[in-house]
């Protein structure tokens, strides 16, 4: 299974609690946040576990528009596919 | 020998790429502490402040931050009266209130050019009552007690695939190559 992860990075325009629930829906559990700064803004840094699959979603903290949190995955072809069908389904509702 | 600088997104999707054409990829990775008076209370987000209200005051971000009471600030080993200016909005790049942070540096050398993703993640702020004595507040009284945390460092890593190998160093040193002038 660790030999097969994979990387992938997406910066998307929804919200970030949407984004929360389709992790938390996919079996994903909050593993710790952290506040970073930059590019000289601050971001919320979110880690979501599952098993040796990890994501990580850096959300910028303030009123900034637009807002396009960057999620980041380590994890199987599978969940990467998932959490892109996921995001898409959402761009196309909104 | 140029440098470019990349945001997370850019760096992963560099990274990927790279694992994609090759067989075993070197990112180097730097953590470093820094207790440099970079940040402090005043220019943080207002979500950030938060977590400093029980012990500061300030009307809104870059505004003046100062004690609503006395407090001890454990990382630095500091009392704070009430009412002192911990950040003036005059000095913001001065604050009396540092927060510690760690320093974190990603990069890729390819083809004589150096791809660096960095960033700051600050320490948690928690404050506590606690029983502590001192010249100012005498023996064994309850003060607050301000303590900043350092995060947890699976929150401060880039989390990759077996192929991508990461080297701890402690430096980058630019080293100038004259190889093209001959």
């Amino acid at each position: 299974m660790d030999s097969m992860r994979r990387l992938k990075s997406i910066s998307v325009l929804i919200p970030v609690d949407r984004i929360q629930s389709s992790l938390s829906e996919m079996g994903f559990i909050p593993g710790g946040s952290v506040t970073i700064i930059t590019d000289g803004k601050y971001w919320n840094r979110m880690l979501y576990v599952r098993g040796k699959e990890t994501i990580t979603v850096s959300d910028e903290i303030g009123d900034a528009y637009p807002k396009d949190p960057i999620i980041t995955i380590c994890g199987s072809g599978t969940t990467i596919s998932k959490v892109i069908g996921s995001i898409d389904s959402q761009l196309a509702s909104s | 020998m140029p440098l470019y600088e990349c945001n997370e997104h850019q760096f992963v999707e560099n990274i990927r790429r790279l694992v994609e054409t090759s067989d075993k990829v070197l990112v180097n990775r730097r953590i470093s502490l820094h207790d440099d008076a970079k940040y402090g209370p005043a220019t943080l987000p207002d979500v950030q402040f938060k977590h400093y209200e029980q012990i500061c005051t300030r009307k809104s971000a870059n505004s003046t931050v100062y004690a609503k009471v006395p407090f001890v600030d454990d990382f630095h080993g500091r009392m704070h009266d009430v009412n002192e200016n911990l950040h003036a909005a005059t000095a913001l790049m001065f604050p009396r209130l540092s927060i510690p942070y760690y320093r974190v540096e990603y990069s890729v050398n390819l083809w004589g050019s150096t791809y660096l993703f960095a960033f700051d993640a600050l320490f948690d702020p928690e404050v506590t009552i606690e029983k502590r004595s001192g010249k100012k507040i005498g023996k064994g009284s309850l003060i607050h007690v301000l303590k900043h945390n350092p995060p947890q460092e699976r929150l401060l890593t880039i989390n990759l695939p077996r192929q991508v190998m990461v080297f701890d160093v402690k430096n980058m040193v630019r080293v100038i190559d004259h190889s093209s002038n001959f």
